[in-house]
C-alpha cells in the first residue's frame, strides 16, 4: 500500500510541469483544427508566441517566433523587421530563458521523453562546448540564409532553419496535418525534404531520451537568442551572493551546461533552488512579492544588515499559498476563455458543404424541403427591392430550378415561377453568412451541395458556367473530372478580368501563390517558360493570395515587377470575400496548381510545387 | 542489493535498446518508401509501412510502461549526473584565497596563466580563421542561386561549412580539456596557500549603482522593444506576420 501511494505521489506533476502543459495547451488552443485539419485563421496569429510552436500546427493560435524572424529577415530588403524584433526583444528582456524552462512546448516534450528510464549521457566539457553550436545555427540558418537569398537580384524568401532543421514544424505541422484525412492530398508533396526532416525528427526524439533537452542545448536558435539576455532579464533566477557558500550543489544538480546559475545556458527552471543548502537562489521579482515562510523570515532577520534588506521588508507581500491560488485561477480562466473564443463561433455553411436541413415556407404557404425536393435551388437574400433585377431573375427560370427570394420584410412583388419567403431576423441568412450582408446568393445543386455562396447577385458568367451546367446534368466543382467552377479574376495592373470560361478551347493553368512562399516563387518561372513555348494552346494565370494583395497591393506589384520582369503569364489577385483558392479546394497550403482542359474539365489538382517536366508532361498530354 | 542493482541495469539497457531499435525502424521505413517506392508517398503506403513496425512500437510502449512502473515503485534515482569542474573550483578558490606574498608561488601561477593565454590566443586564431573560411563561402553569392535546387545548395553549404565547424569545435573542446588540466594545477597551488594563510572573502556584491544601471538598461530595452512593435505595426510588419502564419508554408514543415 505504501509503495502504491508512493507511486501515485510521484505521478503528481510539479508546478513547472503544470505551467509548461498550460502554455502548450494555450498555444494550441484551436482544438477544432485537429479535427478539421485546417489551421487557425484568426488575428491572434499576428502575435508571436514566446516558445517554439510551429504556426502550421492545426491548433496554433499564434505565430512561431523563429519562423517570424526568418520571414521578417527575408522581407528586410523592402521593410525593416521591427515588429518581430520588437516582440522578441520584449520577451528576451522580460523572460530571458525562463521561456525555455516554463513556456516552451518543445522543451516540455523533451523533458517528458527524458523521463523514460534509460542510461543517460552526462553533461561534460564536451557538451558545454557543443552547446555553442546553436549560435552557429542562429547565425547561418536563421539570420544568414534568409538575408543571403533575400538580397539577391531575384530574391527568394527562404526560412533556412524552418526548412532544413526544425523538428517542431515536422512534428506539429507536417505529422498532425498529414494525420487528418482532409489533408490526404498533402501526401503528394512529400519527397526528399520530408524524408530528411523526418529522419532528423527521429534523431531528436531518440536523442532526447538519452540526453537532457538535446534539441534545446545544442540546436535551438531561439534559446540562443533568449540566452543572450538571460542575466539582464526581469524574471528568472538569481543568486544572493551574500548567502551563497559556493558549494556548487546547484551546478552539480543542473542538467543544463551551466557554469553558474543564471548564465546563458540556464533555463531558469528553479531546480537548483531545491538543492541549495543556504537558500541563496531566489526568483527575481517574485521573491519581492511573496512572503517567505516564518522560519526563513526569522533567518533573514538575523542576517539583515544592509539597508536594501530592510527596505524590501517594508514592501507588501502575499503568502505563497495565496500567490499559487491566484496564479492557478488566472491560468484556468485565461485558458478556458481562449479555448472558448477560438473554438466556438457561428458555424456557417461553406461552398461544397451539403445542406442537410433547409425548410422554407413562402408567402403562399408553399413549403420547400431540401431533403424532399429534387430540384436545384437558388436562394437570393435581399433587403431592398432595388437589388432585384426582375428581368434577369425571370430569364433564369427553369423547371429544374427553384428560385426563392428571401427578405426580412414582406415584399409585394409577384414573379412567375419565383417564390418569395420571409427570413425572420435573418436567421436563414446567418446559416450562410456570418456578416448577414444583403444581397446574398446561394446556389444548391441537385445533391444540395452549395456551389455558389457569395454576397451580391450571381453574374451572367456564374449563371452560365455553374447553374446552367448543373441543370444540364454536369458536375461543377473542384475535383478532377468536374467542370471547373468558374469565377472572374481581376488582373493586376489591368482592368481586365480572367475566367476559365473565357479560355475554353485552350488548356488553362491556374496557379495560386504568394510573395513569401518560397516554392511558389521558385516554380513560376517554369510556368512562364512553358507558357511561352505553348502560348497558342495554353493560358496561364498566377493568382496571388487574397488578403496579402488586399492589404498591400503595391508590395505585390513591386515584387512581380522585380522578380518576374518580362513574364508573359497573367498575374491576378484573389477575392478575400469569395476566394477562388478556396473554391478550387485550397487547404491553406501553397502553392496549388489546377489544370483545366480545353472543355473546361479539371484534369489535375496539385498541392505543392510542380517541376517543369511534370507540367510539360501534363500540357503535352492534353494538347494531343 | 546487488541483485536489484543488476536488475535495474538490465531494465535500463533493455529500454534503451528498444528505443534505439524503434528509432532505426522508423528511419528504415521512411528510407524504404523513399528509395524503394520511387519517392511516392500516399496515405495507404505510409499506413502500410507503419503497420509493418507496429509490433516494435507496441513492444516499446509496453517496455516503457513496465520500466516506468517498476522504477517508480522501487524509488530508483540516477546517480549524480555531473561533477564540478576544476575551473569552477578554481574560481571558488580564487574568491577565498588571500594575497600571495610568496614570489615562487606567484610566479608559478603567473606562468600557468601565461600558458593559458597562449592557448586561448591559438584557439581564437583557429576559430577566427575557420569562421572566415565559412563566411567566405557564405558571402559568395554564386553558391546560393535562387533559381537552382535549394536543397542541393543547402547540402553543399553543409559539406563546405561542416569541416570548419568541426575544426573550431574540436579546438574549443581541446582548449577546455587543457584549461581543466591547468586549473587543477592552479587549484593545488591555491589550496596550499589557503591552508597556510587562511581564507578571505572577496565576494563582490552588486552595488546599488550597478543595480540602478541594470534597471535602466532593462527599462531602455523595454521601451525600444515597444517602439519597435509600434513602428512595425504601422509599417505593416504585423500584417505580414499574420499572412505568413495563416498560410501553411509547406516547405517549412517538410512537405516537399
Amino acid at each position: 500500500m505504501k509503495k502504491v501511494k508512493q507511486f501515485f505521489s510521484k505521478l503528481k506533476p510539479s508546478k513547472r510541469k503544470v505551467i509548461q502543459l498550460y502554455s502548450a495547451l494555450l498555444y494550441n488552443a484551436y482544438m477544432k483544427g485537429f479535427v478539421t485539419g485546417e489551421i487557425f485563421q484568426g488575428k491572434s496569429k499576428a502575435v508571436c508566441l514566446p516558445g517554439l510552436n510551429c504556426y502550421s500546427c492545426p491548433g496554433a493560435i499564434g505565430a512561431c517566433p523563429l519562423g517570424s524572424i526568418q520571414n521578417a529577415l527575408a522581407e528586410s530588403k523592402t521593410k525593416l523587421p521591427t515588429y518581430v524584433f520588437g516582440i522578441i526583444l520584449l520577451y528576451c528582456i522580460i523572460f530571458g530563458r525562463t521561456i525555455c524552462g516554463f513556456l516552451c512546448p518543445v522543451g516540455l516534450l523533451q523533458e517528458l521523453l527524458f523521463k523514460i528510464k534509460t542510461p543517460k549521457v552526462r553533461k561534460s566539457k564536451i557538451t558545454r562546448c557543443l552547446s555553442y553550436f546553436k549560435y552557429v545555427l542562429l547565425f547561418v540558418l536563421v539570420i544568414g540564409l534568409p538575408l543571403i537569398y533575400a538580397f539577391q537580384e531575384k530574391g527568394l524568401p527562404l526560412p533556412g532553419f524552418c526548412k532544413y532543421i526544425c523538428p517542431a514544424g515536422t512534428f506539429e505541422g507536417a505529422i498532425f496535418l498529414l494525420m487528418n484525412k482532409a489533408n490526404t492530398t498533402f501526401f503528394e508533396m512529400l519527397g526528399t525534404l520530408f524524408t530528411w526532416k523526418f529522419f532528423l525528427l527521429i534523431i531528436f526524439i531518440v536523442a532526447s531520451i538519452f540526453i537532457y533537452r538535446f534539441f534545446c542545448r545544442f540546436f535551438c536558435p531561439l534559446g540562443a537568442i533568449y540566452g543572450i539576455f538571460n542575466k539582464l532579464s526581469i524574471l528568472g533566477v538569481k543568486v544572493d551572493k551574500s548567502a551563497c557558500n559556493h558549494c556548487n550543489a546547484c551546478i552539480n544538480t543542473c542538467k543544463m551546461d551551466v557554469k553558474e546559475v543564471g548564465d546563458h545556458e540556464c533555463i531558469q527552471c528553479g531546480d537548483c533552488m531545491k538543492v541549495c543548502g543556504c537558500k541563496a537562489i531566489k526568483w527575481k521579482m517574485i521573491s519581492q512579492i511573496i512572503k517567505e515562510d516564518e522560519a526563513r523570515q526569522k533567518e533573514q532577520e538575523v542576517k539583515v544588515s544592509t539597508v536594501d534588506e530592510v527596505n524590501t521588508k517594508k514592501v507588501f507581500k502575499i503568502s505563497k499559498k495565496n500567490f499559487n491560488i491566484i496564479t492557478y485561477v488566472l491560468m484556468l480562466v485565461s485558458l478556458t476563455t481562449v479555448m472558448v473564443l477560438v473554438n466556438i463561433g457561428p458555424n456557417t455553411y461553406k461552398t461544397y458543404d451539403i445542406v442537410d436541413d433547409l425548410i422554407i415556407t413562402d408567402y403562399d404557404n408553399k413549403t420547400f424541403d431540401i431533403k424532399v425536393d429534387s430540384n436545384a435551388t437558388l436562394l437570393y437574400f435581399f433587403n431592398d427591392q432595388k437589388d432585384l433585377d426582375i428581368n434577369k431573375i425571370n430569364s433564369y427560370s427553369n423547371e429544374k430550378l427553384n428560385i426563392i427570394l428571401l427578405s426580412e420584410n414582406k415584399v409585394d412583388i409577384n414573379i412567375e415561377n419565383v417564390y418569395f419567403a420571409e427570413d425572420v431576423d435573418g436567421k436563414l441568412l446567418k446559416k450562410f453568412s456570418k456578416d448577414k450582408n444583403c444581397p446574398y446568393s446561394v446556389f444548391l445543386d441537385f445533391n444540395d451541395k452549395i456551389l455558389i455562396n457569395q454576397s451580391g447577385f450571381i453574374t451572367d458568367s456564374e449563371y452560365f458556367e455553374i447553374i446552367n451546367y448543373t441543370l444540364l446534368g454536369l458536375t461543377v466543382g473542384n475535383e478532377v473530372g468536374n467542370i471547373c467552377i468558374n469565377k472572374e479574376i481581376g488582373i493586376i495592373n489591368s482592368t481586365d478580368t480572367f475566367s476559365v470560361a473565357e479560355n475554353r478551347g485552350k488548356v488553362t493553368i491556374i496557379n495560386f501563390w504568394y510573395t513569401t512562399c518560397t516554392p511558389c516563387v521558385q516554380e513560376l518561372p517554369h510556368f512562364n517558360s512553358l507558357y511561352e513555348e505553348y502560348s497558342d494552346y495554353v493560358s496561364v494565370i498566377a493568382i496571388h493570395e487574397a488578403s496579402g494583395y488586399k492589404n498591400n497591393p503595391d508590395n505585390v506589384k513591386k515584387f512581380i515587377e522585380n522578380q518576374f520582369e518580362g513574364f508573359s503569364i497573367l498575374f491576378g489577385y484573389d477575392d478575400p470575400n469569395d476566394s477562388y483558392y478556396t473554391l478550387l479546394g485550397g487547404l491553406k497550403a501553397w502553392p496549388v496548381t489546377v489544370i483545366v482542359d480545353q472543355e473546361g474539365v479539371i484534369t489535375k489538382v496539385t498541392h505543392g510545387s510542380m517541376t517543369e517536366s511534370e507540367l510539360r508532361a501534363e500540357i503535352e498530354n492534353l494538347i494531343k | 542489493m546487488n541483485k536489484s542493482n543488476k536488475l535495474n541495469k538490465v531494465i535500463l539497457l533493455v529500454t534503451s535498446f528498444q528505443t534505439i531499435i524503434l528509432g532505426i525502424a522508423f528511419i528504415v521505413q521512411i528510407l524504404r518508401i523513399y528509395f524503394g517506392n520511387s519517392k511516392v508517398f500516399t496515405r495507404d503506403i505510409c499506413g502500410q509501412y507503419i503497420l509493418e513496425i507496429l509490433p516494435v512500437i507496441i513492444l516499446w510502449i509496453l517496455v516503457i510502461i513496465g520500466s516506468f512502473i517498476y522504477f517508480n515503485i522501487n524509488d530508483f534515482k540516477y546517480k549524480n549526473i555531473s561533477k564540478v569542474s576544476n575551473v569552477t573550483k578554481l574560481a571558488n578558490l580564487e574568491r577565498i584565497c588571500p594575497m600571495i606574498n610568496d614570489e615562487m608561488v606567484s610566479n608559478k601561477l603567473k606562468s600557468i596563466k601565461k600558458k593559458n593565454l597562449i592557448v586561448e590566443i591559438v584557439l581564437i586564431i583557429i576559430i577566427v580563421l575557420s569562421s572566415l573560411m565559412g563566411l567566405g563561402y557564405l558571402l559568395n553569392i554564386k553558391h546560393f542561386d535562387p533559381t537552382g535546387d535549394l536543397f542541393d545548395q543547402a547540402k553543399q553549404m553543409a559539406i563546405h561549412l561542416m569541416p570548419w565547424a568541426i575544426i573550431s569545435f574540436g579546438a574549443f573542446i581541446g582548449y577546455s580539456f587543457y584549461i581543466e588540466y591547468s586549473a587543477k594545477a592552479s587549484c593545488d597551488i591555491l589550496r596550499e596557500v589557503i591552508k597556510n594563510n587562511g581564507k578571505v572573502n572577496k565576494e563582490e556584491i552588486l552595488s546599488k549603482k550597478k543595480k540602478m544601471i541594470k534597471l535602466i538598461c532593462q527599462l531602455c530595452i523595454v521601451v525600444i522593444a515597444v517602439v519597435f512593435i509600434v513602428v512595425g505595426v504601422f509599417n505593416g510588419g504585423a500584417e505580414d506576420t499574420l499572412q505568413k502564419a495563416v498560410n501553411i508554408c509547406t516547405e517549412c514543415i517538410g512537405l516537399g
